[in-house]
């Protein structure tokens, strides 16, 4: 699973700190969010898609071979 | 119960930190029952030098922690500025994940080694592999339970 909240957060120009205040998580999630080596819950893939004002699937993008 | 008090981490967090307060107290507790085991009933007990330092190491050992966790949780009561960011701290999802993870590493580890130990030590002390067997035995009725618990809950 890939994601965009790197892209987001950067044409939005909003900090990691700030995107990790605003969905209650450590700085180090967003972190590791970005580069790949975490897969975000469900429940915090939703407050992210939501921060931005996005779907799931906007967001967080689910290649078919990982199922 | 004591479990679920203390990694309940959902509502007020001002309310789980009162919560946490009886467990602290709790382990406060018995450290000092320890240490007053220690003062009045080892001295006339005939236990061996090595046996009474570990008895006195263990309680103090409990009492400092206990007292470490309240003072801590008291701290944290009187600053309700600070609790956000704790809460987070705590109920960091990656994090969470990580203390999971390292628990079952290090959980599988330790059966592993006493297992290996228990070879080991079969030519030395029979006692000792006993001591072992219980442990392990100790672990997979744990683990039994948990797994049962768990399934009927999740």
């Amino acid at each position: 699973m890939t994601n965009r909240i790197a892209q987001l957060r950067k044409e939005r120009r909003i900090s990691q700190a700030e995107l990790a205040d605003a969905v209650d998580v450590t700085r180090q999630t967003i972190i590791s969010l970005e580069n790949g080596r975490y897969n975000a819950s469900l429940l915090l893939a939703h407050k992210i898609a939501n921060y931005f004002g996005m779907t799931i699937e906007e967001v967080f993008l689910f290649e078919e071979e990982e199922a | 119960m004591i479990l679920k008090m203390m990694t309940n981490h959902a509502g007020d967090y001002g309310k789980n930190l009162r919560q946490r307060r009886w467990a602290f107290l709790a382990i406060l507790a018995i450290g000092l029952v320890g240490l007053g085991c220690y003062l009045w009933l080892v001295p006339g007990s005939g236990l061996s030098d090595h046996a009474q330092g570990f008895y006195l190491g263990g309680a103090c050992g409990i009492t400092g922690a206990g007292l470490g966790l309240l003072m801590r949780n008291e701290w944290m009561l009187r600053h309700p500025e600070k609790w956000r960011k704790a809460r987070i701290q705590e109920t960091d999802e990656r994090s969470q994940r990580i203390v999971a993870q390292a628990a079952q590493l290090a959980g599988v580890g330790v059966f592993f080694l006493q297992a290996l130990a228990a070879f080991v030590l079969v030519a030395v002390d029979r006692r000792l592999v006993t001591v072992l067997l219980c442990s392990m035995a100790a672990y997979v009725l744990l683990f039994l339970g948990g797994r049962l618990g768990l399934s009927r809950k999740l």
